[in-house]
């Protein structure tokens, strides 16, 4: 067999292209039961950065996000228009193989979700959907993975223990060395630390900062501070009285938090919003 | 560590999708199948059995009595018994079973006793018909002396479907809100004034609904008649409780266990009576159902 | 004072369920006690020949064990593998609509009165049968067991459903997400964390099969037979008590009491089933 020294390599890596767009939001639009809940929101996802959807809570930013990787695919009710842009081609519709498309794009849920089993099953639950059997391959990828999630101390003298007896932090990690084993391309995170205690969420912090060097980040938080801390960019949405949530500013996040184009962005961020 | 990244391969990730999109489909086509496969086999059945009785029903067949000729055997006697036996069991069963729900839910929540009862119930619920039957002939027929009565029959059949009522009037009375019972009791209402005035409407539907469940199955259930001696021929009309009866079930089951077909086919038309009381009994449920869940609307 | 009347009537009503379970166990042990000191307990466990109507008596009640286990485990091979197929199907697979249609189907199938069924199985399945297997009786353990296990597919199909749509919903997004099918979420993750309902659901139909009468009286046979082939005529417990009951047999004697032992043998065996099913009901697996 020819062994190749491999390092997981992602697109834009080689190229270099920190600059370039992952995922190119434009007029997109989110309808439930025939009722518009998201209208025309336009923003671009740049290559291994992180971007934030802030906003008040529901205001479309878990459904932006999970419509990103055809969460919704499932929902009769759920109607989508316009174009999310991946790798040339719309989101929307079926033009995108939906398999193919969640093994490039990942995603960490706000309650941990680990699944039934040992740390070692939860960890390679993806590649072994795709018929990867090699032991030898499976157990680096394993280790790799949780050490990319900063778990690997922690846990690798029990891999074959039940991944339900690990704390609420390291349940989130195991999650995302999970999402990290299929090797994505983006990674979409969905109020990440929200089910967290403080410490935890200053590591998983940390951690999702580290994986920018990699992957390209989209964290929906509802916590400004953390969005401040982490983001590249950011995109506030903000649903008014009629319901529909709009993409109200998206810019540097620089910019954004210290200087927002709009009012309602600052008003926001000073705290004064609902 | 040297390893070839094995997931790198689109190859390999290509062909596990379309392998995997199959198995899902095929899987997916089968299991609807299997879903739909015994309503099918149902239907089937139900089918031949109607294509065998119809011919036999008319108007002395609905009238006439049992006989030992084909031709001449109606199934009177056993619809009167099922009405008696119906009748008698709803006056017996319905107001303890509500009553029953009623302690449970509004009275006795946290005590013991309750615990007590519930699990006794739950436990009851499980218990084979023909149990009842026992317990019904040792206890009516013998030690009350009620005989092979449709009394002793109605008693028995009521423990059958007490559970059945006692748990639909609980999940019926625990739908209703908290805050009505909160606003009667505001306003001065003593407990059972609660109960009666304010939240026994509320709940009303869900408990008719079980009612008419419960009644569906009663008019099926054969073991604990025959258990405590209901007898399988019977040429007259019963006149009050106390006499001796035969239920449409059982008659179907006498007919069937005759090898002549014409008894055979007379079973048939019999389970198209029986049936036709059943669907209509379920059909009154699945409509009044409907009805109260617009109302919450 | 009226007040104190009506919670005391209440509660006498609520009173009539524990009297009623007592009365059952009381009336089956005093009765069975009865029995078992003309019939030692270990012959009756353990012989293998039941003819307490006829001359010689035999009161080894394996045969009806084995016909109501023959009969049970017919009915369990085929309500499992559709009841979880359907359960499955209209847990992760079907529309809303589709649901709305099956569900109170099944759930009238269920209901209907089970001398239907047992007349079913004796004029439309054993002559379908007999096409493929010449040499099936009349009556027979497979008619009567294929029948029976059509009967209680509903039972395995929505308790299944309850346990499995119990899944907190991320864990289904999360294997999704992850690039599952539906069928891999569902064998993978959904399966494995609502395995203590779906076999409680398995338990509970077990339970039903061996309590079942009509079907196995009209078409598994009334004579005992101690034998595993499903093509024979074999006499299940709860027949037996129905044969009893038709005949004309004497209050007080021992061929009367033989009811009460079947019976009591009866209640143990369901009652133990029906204990382990709510056990695996009520126990949660950890976080789920």
């Amino acid at each position: 067999m020819d062994l190749q020294l491999a390092k997981v390599k992602t697109p834009g890596e080689e190229t270099g292209g920190a600059d370039r767009d992952a995922i190119t939001i434009s007029g997109f639009s989110f309808y439930y039961d025939n009722k518009k809940v998201i209208e025309d929101v336009s923003f671009a996802v740049k290559e291994r950065t992180i971007t934030s959807i802030i906003g008040p809570s529901g205001c479309g930013k878990t459904t932006l996000l999970k419509s990103i990787n055809r969460l919704h695919d499932e929902n009769p009710k759920a109607k989508m228009t316009g174009t999310i842009l991946f790798d040339g081609r719309n989101l929307v519709g079926k033009a995108f193989d939906v398999m193919l498309l969640r093994k490039r794009v990942g995603m960490v849920f706000q309650k941990p979700n680990v699944f039934p089993g040992s740390i070692y099953e939860n960890v390679l639950f993806g590649p072994k959907l795709y018929g990867v059997r090699d032991k030898e391959y499976l157990d680096w990828l394993c280790e790799s993975s949780l050490r990319k999630a900063a778990l690997w101390d922690e846990v690798k003298t029990k891999l074959t223990a039940p991944a339900t007896n690990l704390s609420g932090g390291q349940q989130q990690r195991l999650c995302i060395a999970r999402t990290l084993a299929v090797q994505p391309e983006v990674i979409l995170m969905d109020e990440p630390c929200s089910a967290l205690d403080p410490i935890s969420t200053l590591k998983i912090e940390d951690l999702i900062v580290e994986l920018k060097e990699r992957y390209t980040l989209v964290v929906v938080t509802h916590n400004m501070q953390q969005a401040a801390r982490i983001s590249s960019y950011v995109a506030f949405m903000y649903a008014g009285e009629d319901l529909i949530a709009r993409l109200v500013e998206f810019g540097r996040a620089s910019s954004i938090f210290v200087n927002p184009a709009n009012a309602l962005t600052e008003k926001y961020i000073a705290g004064t919003l609902g | 560590m040297e390893t070839k990244n094995l997931l790198d391969s689109h190859q390999l990730i290509q062909a596990s999708i379309e392998r995997r999109k199959k198995v899902d489909r095929v899987f997916s086509a089968c299991s609807r199948l299997a879903s739909v496969l015994s309503i099918i086999i149902l239907a089937f059945f139900l089918g031949g059995t109607m294509s065998k009785g119809i011919g036999w029903i008319n108007w002395q067949f609905l009238t006439g009595s049992p006989s030992r000729f084909a031709d001449e055997a109606g199934v009177f006697p056993a619809l009167v018994g099922s009405l008696w036996l119906i009748i008698l069991t709803l006056m017996i069963a319905v107001p303890l079973g509500i009553a029953t729900a009623i302690y449970l839910e509004e009275y006795g929540k946290r005590s013991r006793f309750a615990q007590l009862v519930a699990i006794n119930i739950s436990n009851l619920a499980g218990v084979p018909s023909i149990i009842y039957g026992i317990l019904g002939l040792a206890f009516f027929v013998r030690i009350l002396m009620l005989g092979r009565s449709i009394l002793a029959g109605s008693l028995t059949m009521s423990l059958v479907i007490l559970p059945v009522i006692i748990i639909a009037s609980q999940e019926a009375l625990k739908s209703v809100p908290k805050s009505i019972r909160e606003a009667s009791l505001s306003l001065g209402a003593t407990k059972w004034q609660t109960v009666r005035h304010a939240v026994l409407p509320s709940a009303l539907p869900g408990i008719l609904t079980g009612i008419i469940l419960a009644l569906a199955r009663a008019i099926g259930e054969t073991a604990p008649l025959i258990t405590i001696g209901a007898l399988s021929f019977i040429a007259f009309v019963p006149r009050g409780p106390l006499d001796p009866f035969t239920v449409l079930p059982i008659q179907i089951y006498n007919w069937a266990s005759r090898p002549q077909k014409e008894f055979q086919n007379l079973a048939a038309a019999a389970i198209i009576v029986l049936l036709f009381l059943f669907l209509l009994f379920n059909a009154l449920a699945i409509i009044l159902r409907h009805r109260t869940s617009e109302r919450i609307r | 004072m009226k007040e104190q009347l009506i919670e005391w009537l209440l509660s006498a009503s609520a009173f009539i369920s524990i009297l009623t379970t007592t009365a059952i166990v009381i009336i089956l042990v005093v009765e069975s006690a009865g029995f078992f000191r003309q019939v030692s307990p270990l012959e009756f466990l353990t012989g293998a020949q039941w003819a307490p109507l006829f001359k010689p008596q035999h009161f080894g009640v394996l045969p009806l064990v084995t016909g109501t286990l023959l009969t049970s485990a017919i009915a369990c091979m085929v309500a499992i593998p559709f009841g979880l197929l359907s359960a499955i199907y209209l847990s992760q697979y079907a529309k809303q609509a589709v649901r709305a249609v099956i569900k109170p189907l099944l759930e009238v199938l269920v209901g209907i009165p089970t001398v239907v069924f047992g007349y079913f199985a004796l004029t439309m399945v054993t002559p379908f049968l007999k096409n493929f297997f010449p040499q099936i009786r009349v009556f027979n353990a497979l008619s009567a067991g294929m029948v029976m296990g059509i009967m209680i597919i509903p039972i395995v199909s929505s308790l299944s459903e309850d346990a499995m749509t119990a899944v907190p919903g991320h864990l289904r997004e999360g294997a999704l997400a992850l690039g599952a099918t539906r069928l891999e979420a569902t064998l993978k993750v959904i399966i494995p964390a609502s395995l203590s309902g779906i076999i409680a659901s398995f338990v509970l139909a077990i339970s039903r099969a061996i309590g079942e009468t009509m079907i196995v009286a009209l078409a598994a046979g009334l004579t005992p037979n101690l034998t595993l082939n499903p093509l024979e005529s074999v006499q299940t417990m709860t027949a037996y008590i129905v044969q009893v009951s038709l005949g004309d047999t004497p209050f007080g004697s021992i061929e009367y009491r033989t009811v009460f032992a079947v019976a009591l043998l009866l209640f143990l065996f369901t009652l133990v089933l029906n204990i382990l099913g709510k056990a695996l009901v009520g126990w949660k697996q950890k976080i789920y």
